[in-house]
């Protein structure tokens, strides 16, 4: 009996210790065939069988445990094998260089969404006109470098200050105004700055800014393509690495930001803001810093969009940018920046996926938002109750932990 | 008699033409349990509003520590170490049980947006130091929340989230705790549970000054050192609970006069 149980047990272990990999596998596979593969077919039974692992995964209790608490076991494994991915990734894409430009889009969006986060998620501020702090980062960073001619490490810089001087002015309106009226300010301020920067000749108007020079590093332009071992790689690829760079230092920024007491208080306005007052929470001051934070990221973004593309105009920066935006941080789940990420990627990546549909892709877009809101409203990965690692809190941390869509 | 902390000296509140305060005095000691009481309607909610910046008074002056503290904004006043209830507690539901304390700490450090990002060793310190003092707290009110410091504030039952709402106005030590009808829905055991953790405030806390307003007399009578009687924005009557529950204006108010009743 003894034995048997054990022989039963080792089994449980072992199928145990292989979920991790299997999903891995999976998890990759899927990715791969969506993102590479130019075929609207591939792409679709692919989003159907992650459509499907995903409903599986949130409706089975059996499956979501066991699936979370591998993950939560192997998570260094994981995290070694998602970086290494997301490195090797380009390598194999040396002669689809369209694939990587819209990986290096679906960075920039995640930037742009992690900022949206502070703002939306963890503070409860409505912005619908986000795109506008995106817009004046871009036109910051392209008049300094076309105009001025100054360097691109310092015009990214100034492009995420004056950004975030922009969200701090916008921020002020914030602390008079409360939900519908707050929507309805951002949205103001979008049409304004869409506007201004139509009509004004020094940006350009609807030509907006043609010509801004690639970025450079070590003397280098990002423009000429890489030599290795014989083979020639694409421009892409020498900014897909640069605009990761960006990208991995948005999730430490707000991984911080978040973790720490800003990131407390935030959430306190955000749940209760004459409470949060009357707890000693300057309330203004978080809904400022919110603001002013969200909008230097949108700068950086805007900036690297700017460098990247080579040519910006009043488009590139309208309402529907915004509502991009805002859809990947609901979709992905407000708070939470793993989601966020995850949001912020598949929605940049699906609507280029879907350009075999030809005229019905936003349409599969929509879809996939509506379908969203109506089976999961709160996101891919939900908002997380905040764990931390007190050694007064020992016994509680073993029983619930994050988990990973 | 030991000193007084907060002290509120012809305290006027108009709303337009409405006068929700009138000219109203009171005094609260250290160690002392002030019961401000009367019928629905009579402003005691605006006086606390009035008192945690909330609002500012028309006119009169609220005295904390010797400082006229009309007027300063709300976070200024729970920093000098006034803290207060709300009578729907108004707890932030999404977040969990430990984070509402640690909420309640804001005054007591400097959260900047500088710290978080570059001195993360000093603020973890810190922030562990909190979590001890909070657990501390709350298993003074309820050895159910330490036991469940992860569960969302929105899921607990109106007991635990009054107790949740006293644990978080003391983590930064007051000097003076405001409780705004905290027995308001409460049946006799729930509020006779109450009770006793309000006079275990003191115990935790030595020499703070507690206001209480309250709708429940078995609460006020047992708690109260002091009360203040105030009816449409007037006083009516102050005194021991014996002496004010015996006044005929404070009996009208409550009861209404034998015309009216007529």
């Amino acid at each position: 009996m003894e034995t048997i149980n054990v022989k039963k047990r080792k089994t449980q272990f072992a199928l145990r210790k292989l979920i991790t990999p299997f999903l891995l596998i999976i998890v990759v596979a899927l990715l791969y065939s969506i993102v590479v593969f130019d075929n609207w077919l591939i792409t679709l039974i692919s989003l159907a069988i992650g459509t499907g692992l995903f409903v599986a995964y949130a409706k089975l209790p059996a499956l979501k445990t066991l699936i979370t608490e591998s993950m939560r076991k192997d998570r260094i494994l994981l995290l070694i094998v998602g970086v290494l991915a997301i490195i090797a990734v380009p390598l194999t894409l040396r002669t689809q260089p369209y694939i990587i430009h819209i990986l290096i889009i679906a960075q920039i969006s995640i930037i742009l969404a992690l900022g949206l986060n502070f703002q939306v998620g963890s503070t409860g501020i409505p912005n619908l006109g986000y795109a506008a702090f995106y817009g004046v980062g871009a036109y910051t960073s392209a008049l300094l470098s076309t105009k001025l001619g100054v360097s691109f490490w310092i015009s990214i810089l100034l492009a995420g200050c004056i950004s975030a001087l922009f969200g701090w002015l916008v921020g002020l309106p914030t602390l008079k105004t409360r939900s519908y009226h707050m929507a309805l300010v951002s949205i103001a301020f979008g049409l304004v700055t869409y506007i201004l920067l139509n009509n004004i000749a020094f940006t350009g108007g609807p030509n907006g800014i043609k010509n801004v020079p690639p970025p450079e590093l070590f003397g280098k332009s990002l423009f000429s393509s890489l030599r290795i071992f014989g083979h020639t790689f694409p421009v892409q690829f020498n900014f897909y690495y640069f605009v990761l760079v960006f990208v991995l230092l948005a999730f430490v920024v707000s991984r911080f930001i978040f973790n720490s007491k800003v990131g407390l208080y935030f959430n306190a306005v955000r749940e209760d803001e004459i409470a949060a007052k009357c707890s000693g929470i300057n309330t203004s001051t978080m809904k400022l810093l919110a603001f002013s934070i969200g909008a230097f990221f949108a700068g950086i973004a805007g900036s690297l969009y700017a460098h990247y593309i080579g040519y910006i105009s009043p488009e590139n920066f309208n309402m529907n940018t915004s509502l991009q935006i805002l859809g990947m941080v609901i979709m992905g789940g407000m708070d939470n920046i793993a989601g966020v990420g995850i949001g912020a990627f598949i929605l940049s990546v699906a609507p280029e996926k879907f350009r075999s549909l030809a005229d019905f892709r936003m349409l599969a877009t929509g879809l996939i938002i509506l379908l969203m809101l109506m089976f999961r409203p709160s996101g891919i990965i939900k908002q997380q109750i905040r764990k931390y690692s007190s050694k007064y809190l020992m016994s509680e941390n073993s029983t619930q932990g994050e988990h990973h869509g | 008699m030991a000193e007084i902390c907060l002290s509120a000296n012809n305290l006027t509140m108009k709303f337009g033409g409405l006068v929700a305060i009138d000219n109203v005095s009171w005094a609260l000691h250290q160690n002392e349990i002030l019961g401000i009481i009367g019928p629905n309607g009579a402003g005691k909610t605006t006086i606390f509003n009035v008192v945690s910046g909330l609002y500012t008074p028309t006119s009169g002056e609220i005295v904390f520590k010797s400082n006229i503290i009309n007027g300063l904004p709300p976070y200024k006043i729970a920093k000098m170490g006034i803290k207060r209830t709300f009578q729907q507690s108004r707890l932030f539901d999404n977040i969990s049980v430990l984070d509402n304390v640690l909420v309640g700490m804001a005054t007591l450090s400097k959260g900047t947006l500088v710290n978080s990002l570059f001195r993360r060793k000093r603020m973890a310190k810190e922030l562990d130091e909190n979590i001890q003092k909070s657990l501390g707290i709350l298993n003074h009110f309820s050895p159910f929340l330490a036991e469940n410091p992860y569960r969302k504030a929105g899921d607990l039952v109106p007991g635990e989230r009054r107790k949740l709402e006293i644990c978080r106005a003391l983590a930064s030590d007051p000097d003076v705790l405001l409780l705004d009808e905290p027995a308001a829905g409460m049946d006799p055991n729930e509020s006779a549970e109450l009770m006793e953790d309000i006079l275990k405030i003191r115990d935790i806390r030595k020499g703070i000054g507690i206001i209480l307003i309250e709708h429940d007399m078995a609460v006020v009578q047992k708690t109260a050192d002091y009360i203040v009687v105030i009816s449409y924005g007037k006083e009516i009557a102050r005194g021991s609970f014996a002496e004010v529950s015996s006044n005929p204006l404070v009996q009208e108010a409550y009861l209404g006069s034998e015309n009216e009743n007529a």
